[in-house]
């Protein structure tokens, strides 16, 4: 996409302006969106992305600056305006880049590159809409939608390395509102894959509808949320989002190396019960969060970050590395050129362990089972996490009773993990977007069910 | 002499008529920003952009097609074009929608700000973090501490003659304390934002972000109950935020507004009024126009408690056959939609509240999450202090919140006359304190 003369003068140029490092990354992105809401087409968009951004790293002081232009003079004076109070300084430039191709281990057969008409794509959303109408009369609104994007990048920087990649991604949003009286709820499903529109039809769009317009309709008989300390069962897949939140970011070295985590002292140490090991694998074939290379060109890893509760990785970009000591793990990354790359998660889970999940539930006098968690937010700090239940029940001794509304969970992610003492064996993945210092990113999260012996839950009664 | 923005604009609207688009439309935005970071005395992000996206619309058969790009080169701009007519094949019919406006709306604001030197900038960010951990020693480096410049610009232009745009520059400043004293924890942030960059007050800032840290250190959870509460300005405006369907046109025409049958009827506390002020003097933004290119003006939105209007643009209100209001919004890579501008709420009587005792919530977590935006549901992890015959008697964090919004707004217990304003100026209320609402924090 950069012409590599180009890219070698302008990394010269960084390199005489004093920086020890100079990277730049050519971002290309296209996407389609396409949309259906009240059974039309709501929305038909598309559209190009580009830009570059121009790293320089001073010892480990960074300067970052980005253009939509790949003109030399451009790129030039985006160096010229970072370095603006740094002193000239002679130094031998950049010899030569070496190429290098990494192994792309994501099949992909429908990316926007060989697209197919809109024609073929429609007829899936349309046939969700019908069949969650035809469901039950209570269903007022069903609003679906398929977002594809394909990324292309490419890397230089000033230690020789040239490298491109090519990421396809896929997902499949929809959201049904069901209406009894003036009590409204709704349910959604937003898988996402790195794939081409051969990822959708792998879903019946008769069975995702079912399971959205049946945790809808359960949701309009939901009894307010007792609220209090209590133990709860998180269940799999998007149930790993408070794993993620609330001690994934404490782990990037973003964090760790200002020592704004809690984690950042304890390598080698226990911090999670003895049932727990997490971690985050870029390497999945085909899950939203992979990826070939990271955004620093680093092939990626699969890294143990907790085993047996003992902390034994954290999640290392360039930066973090000369911070901090360790190792890089190919967790760089960026929503796109405007962004200076850092420590992120990719495909982040807890690993399955042996409990059954009616096990589980048998064990709880009262509490709370949380079938599907929500989104929620962490203090990077405290690590103070709060994360609302999207669909979640009442137990009371050992059986699921009423559903519940308003069920929200509030803690500290070190303190979460000390506390879980069942880790089920029905470990299961969710796609999600992470936004973060860096932008938002697409990361799965993961999980099997697990029980959290005490907790706080927000609710309405 | 035009500017590359305008050419661009010209060029748009030439290939628009040679590929015989009547109504269409086009929207160019873009940025210069400067932020910067400190970290121990050292530069963490020295980050210099300046960007833009340039975004087509055309409606051709009662069809409408938009396209994006962020390449302004002739050939994208007559790709993103011929994208926008195809992609309009496969749209629905939609009779409603009009591209007319033949408007000339100019607004210049960046010539009230003066310009700063990029050395002082660095000086006042490094400041910020210095005089934090100075002030007090239990102090970490501030996780987020920065300064920002940023000079930001709209165009938009139509086949029918509308000319408009809209710059303005923007400073901002932003801190957190986060102090450690043994096992126990605290993080406050906040920030400021100004037109003038003299006009941050950058120790007010540390003040608050500081003394706040400092309270919430040593505090509890709320004992477990109902209290009368208030909601800081910040935390009020990000729930109007949040249920913005209330008063979207948008939402009403969907089907998926929570007031879409309540026009005309109590909404709100019979006190309150609420409207939508583009051009209000204290608000940081102005809003001259909408993005269909007509001017806005003030719109009374519920008085006395009673909903009066929705906001619109020429689709919602032609096919709920209402008055167009002029709130489109859309920006280069999305559709057609409402947007409000800045939001000012009054009262019709106002009392003291200085002998209440009441839950003051500074900070809440879970914000895009923990709301339910079709039931009105909140459910909010949340910190803040407690108030008793106008004191402040203690501090308490790792506390739930929960009520329902819809319900809030028509249980207001008090109105005060002082008026408070969100840290980004486009929201103003008065001291509201709502009925008794149900927290959980010690038993």
């Amino acid at each position: 996409m950069l012409d590599k003369n180009i890219a070698k003068e302008v990394i010269d140029y960084g390199l005489l302006k004093g920086a020890d490092f100079v990277d730049l990354f050519v971002d290309q992105q296209q996407f389609e969106t396409i949309s259906v809401k009240s059974s039309e087409v709501e929305n038909i968009s598309n559209g190009i992305n580009f830009g570059i951004g121009i790293r320089l790293i001073y010892g480990t002081n960074v300067l970052y600056g980005y253009t939509n232009s790949k003109d030399k003079k451009d790129l030039i004076d985006v160096i010229s305006s970072l370095t603006a109070n740094k002193e000239q300084k002679k130094i031998e430039s950049l010899n030569d880049f070496s190429f290098t191709q990494h192994t792309n281990r994501h099949l992909v057969h429908h990316g926007l590159k060989n697209n197919i008409s809109l024609d073929e794509k429609l007829p899936f959303l349309f046939s969700l809409d019908r069949e969650a109408r035809s469901l039950s009369e209570k269903v007022t609104q069903l609003t679906a939608g398929i977002s594809q994007r394909s990324q292309d990048i490419e890397i230089f920087n000033s230690e020789g390395l040239h490298t491109t990649d090519t990421r396809n991604y896929i997902r499949l949003s929809a959201s049904v509102i069901a209406e009894d009286g003036n009590i409204r709820e709704e349910d959604y499903f937003a898988p996402g894959a790195m794939m081409g529109f051969e990822y959708v039809n792998s879903f019946d769009p008769k069975n995702v509808a079912e399971k959205m317009v049946k945790t809808a309709l359960t949701k309009l008989k939901a009894i307010p949320c007792p609220a209090g300390k209590m133990p709860v069962i998180i269940d799999n897949g998007f149930g790993g989002v408070i794993f993620h939140e609330a001690c994934g970011h404490l782990l990037e070295t973003t964090s760790v190396a200002k020592k704004a985590s809690v984690f950042h002292d304890k390598m080698g140490e226990k911090i999670a019960s003895s049932v727990v090991n997490a971690v985050d694998d870029g390497t999945l074939d085909n899950f939203w969060g992979s990826i070939n290379i990271d955004d620093e060109g680093m092939p990626t890893k699969k890294t143990q970050l907790i085993k047996d509760g003992i902390l034994t990785s954290f999640m290392v970009d360039k930066l973090g590395s000369m911070k901090t000591g360790f190792e890089r793990t190919g967790s760089a990354r960026r929503e796109n050129y405007r962004y200076a790359p850092t420590s992120r998660m990719r495909n982040t889970y807890i690993e399955a362990g042996k409990d059954k999940l009616e096990d589980m539930i048998a064990t709880v006098d009262r509490g709370i089972y949380c079938k599907k968690m929500g989104g929620g937010s962490v203090s990077p700090g405290t690590g103070e996490f709060n994360f609302v239940a999207k669909e979640s029940y009442l137990i009371e001794d050992g059986k699921i009773k009423d559903c519940v509304k308003g069920a929200s969970l509030i803690g500290t992610g070190p303190d979460t993990l000390t506390k879980i003492s069942m880790v089920g064996d029905n470990l299961d993945f969710s796609a999600g977007v992470c936004g973060s210092i860096s932008g938002g990113v697409n990361t799965t999260v993961g999980q099997p069910a697990i029980k959290v012996d005490e907790i706080l839950v927000g609710g309405g009664k | 002499m035009k500017n590359n923005i305008e050419k661009s604009i010209d060029k748009t609207l030439q290939l628009l008529k040679k590929k015989k688009v009547k109504d269409g439309d086009v929207i160019i935005t873009g940025s210069n920003v400067l932020s910067l970071k400190s970290e121990n005395k050292e530069l963490s992000e020295f980050a210099k952009s300046n960007t833009h996206a340039l975004g087509v619309r055309i409606i051709k058969d009662n069809k409408v097609g938009i396209s994006f790009t962020e390449d302004l080169s002739d050939w994208a701009i007559e790709t993103t074009i011929d994208n926008a007519i195809n992609n309009s094949k496969f749209s629905k019919t939609n009779e409603y929608v009009r591209i007319e406006s033949q408007e000339e709306i100019h607004l210049d604001e960046t010539t009230q700000s003066e310009d700063v030197d990029t050395e002082h900038l660095i000086e006042k960010t490094f400041y910020l973090e210095e005089e934090v951990k100075r002030r007090d020693e239990r102090a970490k480096t501030p996780p987020y501490n920065g300064v920002q410049e940023s000079e930001s610009h709209f165009y938009l232009a139509n086949t029918h003659g509308a000319r408009c745009s809209y710059k303005a520059k923007n400073y901002g400043c932003y801190t957190s304390a986060l102090l450690n004293e043994g096992d126990k924890n605290s993080m406050h942030f906040n920030k400021r934002l100004s037109k003038n960059f003299n006009q941050l007050d950058f120790d007010e800032l540390i003040t608050e972000v500081v003394d706040t840290s400092k309270n919430l250190l040593t505090a509890n959870q709320i004992k477990s109950g109902e209290y009368l509460v208030k909601f800081s300005p910040n935390l009020l405006s990000s729930f109007f935020s949040a249920f913005s369907s209330l008063i979207s046109g948008k939402a009403v025409m969907d089907n998926v507004s929570p007031w879409r049958d309540m026009l005309n009827e109590q909404v709100m506390d019979q006190r309150l009024t609420m409207i939508d002020s583009p051009d209000y003097k204290d608000a940081l933004t102005k809003y001259p126009f909408d993005m269909e290119g007509h001017r806005r003006t003030d719109i009374s939105l519920v008085e006395g408690g009673i909903l009066k209007t929705f906001l619109h643009n020429s689709e919602t209100s032609n096919k709920l056959g209402m008055k167009n209001n002029n709130c489109a919004f859309r920006g280069p890579k999305s559709p057609l939609g409402v947007s409000s501008s800045n939001i000012i709420l009054s009262a019709s009587t106002t009392e003291n509240i200085d002998n209440l005792d009441y839950v003051e919530i500074l900070t809440a977590q879970g914000l895009h999450s923990g709301i339910n935006r079709t039931s009105g549901e909140i459910s909010l992890g949340v910190s803040g202090r407690i108030i008793k015959n106008g004191e402040i008697v203690g501090y308490f964090k790792d506390s739930t919140f929960s009520g329902n919004f819809f319900k809030m707004l028509k249980e207001v217990h008090s109105i005060s006359d002082k008026i408070e304003a969100s840290t980004d100026k486009s929201f103003f209320t008065p001291e509201i304190i709502f009925n008794e609402l149900t927290f959980a924090g010690a038993i």
